[in-house]
């Protein structure tokens, strides 16, 4: 049974979070299995994480996908998304969500996801 | 070397050691092919196309290892849904996995990454077909590498529908060379409203924003180029003469610059 709701102050306590930032939790069966942030700088970028033992089973995708949900409720046209290159399954979900890659530095990718509002 | 890899080389006959010393069996990073385009990479809009398995040679996502050494994280009968659900690729033989895997091809496209020329990596989708592929590939070439109809004829049985992905090597290495003069600069392809891309760079120098065609970009970038010290110049140089495309870029637009050095010493250029 999946779960996705905003996280509490105690969970950020305890996995040491930003209190400010805008985290979200993706729960299954009432235990945490991935959290995403909404970072609201200049560049609206999102970051999201899986518990190692829980990837590989397209929770990324429905963690992912929730967090664009949120994200088009504050009216931006686009996020950035910067990840690892080596980050297959990421980039997997980008491709999914229509994410064009626009950069590499280094060992960082950079894409561009369309948000239709 | 798993269970499943050690079954597989059993049904098909293969000796390991035979088979390792006869053809390459490694499965190459996109660092390690060109680490100028795998570092700097900007890339044209995908489109559907076909490519021979031989010049399918890595993976965009680990690093470079042998091939059947690599089975175990794709195929692991003990393992979770992910290294089961494509075992039964493992089960057909050279003569008949082209014609097994033809419907998955259409539907879901193998997607691959130029990573130089003629040289191309897994990127998306594909990584369990590829590696069976490969393997089927590989075995076959051990058996007719000295034929060079044989080996070209090997190719075009190995030749699938693929997503491609091209690197523009223009923009590519345009970007190195600016990113060696200005270290914190941001380059990235331009998009439209609708997220094509405009064939444009977009700079970001501080908090300047600039939007450069492929000339401008070129200009720049030799601007960037005659800013730069002795030993960049040289460690440049010594990187065209690695990678042939990034040679070619240099001949073809750095001509004068990178005979800067050269020309002066000569006194050719006052």
């Amino acid at each position: 049974m999946f779960e996705f709701s905003e996280m509490d102050i105690f969970q950020k306590q305890s996995l040491k979070l930003n209190m400010a930032d805008n985290i979200y939790v993706l729960k299954l069966d009432s235990k945490i299995i991935g959290y995403g942030k909404i970072i609201d700088d200049y560049n609206n970028r999102i970051e999201i994480y899986i518990e190692k033992n829980y990837r590989g089973n397209g929770y990324g995708k429905l963690l992912f996908g929730k967090m664009l949900e949120k994200v088009k409720t504050l009216n931006i046209r686009h996020i950035y998304v910067t990840l690892d290159k080596k980050n297959v399954q990421m980039i997997k979900i980008l491709s999914y969500f229509n994410g064009k890659h626009v950069s590499t530095d280094d060992d960082t990718l950079k894409y561009i996801v369309p948000l239709k509002v | 070397m798993n269970d499943d890899a050690l079954q597989f080389l059993m049904r098909n006959n293969v000796d390991i050691d035979t088979l390792r010393t006869g053809v390459d069996c490694k499965i190459y990073n996109i660092d390690d092919i060109n680490s100028l385009v795998s570092k700097n990479g900007i890339y044209k809009e995908g489109f559907s196309t076909t490519v021979s398995v031989a010049d399918i040679v890595g993976d965009i996502g680990s690093e470079t290892s042998d091939l059947f050494s690599d089975f175990g994280n794709l195929f692991e009968s003990n393992g979770d849904g992910y290294h089961t659900r494509a075992l039964g690729m493992l089960n057909y033989s050279s003569d008949e996995i082209m014609e097994q895997l033809s419907y998955s091809f259409e539907k879901e496209p193998i997607c691959i990454q130029e990573a130089d020329n003629g040289k191309y990596v897994i990127s998306t989708n594909g990584r369990h077909r590829f590696m069976v592929l490969r393997a089927h590939y590989l075995i076959e070439l051990q058996e007719v590498k000295d034929n060079l109809e044989a080996v070209q004829q090997l190719k075009e049985k190995y030749t699938i529908p693929v997503r491609l992905t091209q690197v523009d090597y223009l923009k590519t290495y345009s970007k190195f060379l600016i990113k060696c003069a200005y270290n914190k600069c941001t380059i990235m392809a331009d998009v439209d409203e609708n997220y094509n891309y405009t064939g444009n760079v977009e700079i970001w120098l501080g908090d300047e924003r600039r939007v450069l065609n492929d000339d401008e970009l070129v200009q720049f970038a030799k601007e960037s180029f005659l800013t730069l010290s002795d030993n960049q110049k040289e460690i440049i140089e010594l990187l065209a003469s690695r990678y042939d495309s990034f040679n070619t870029f240099m001949s073809q637009n750095f001509f004068m610059e990178m005979n800067y050095n050269q020309n002066l010493e000569d006194g050719k250029v006052r």
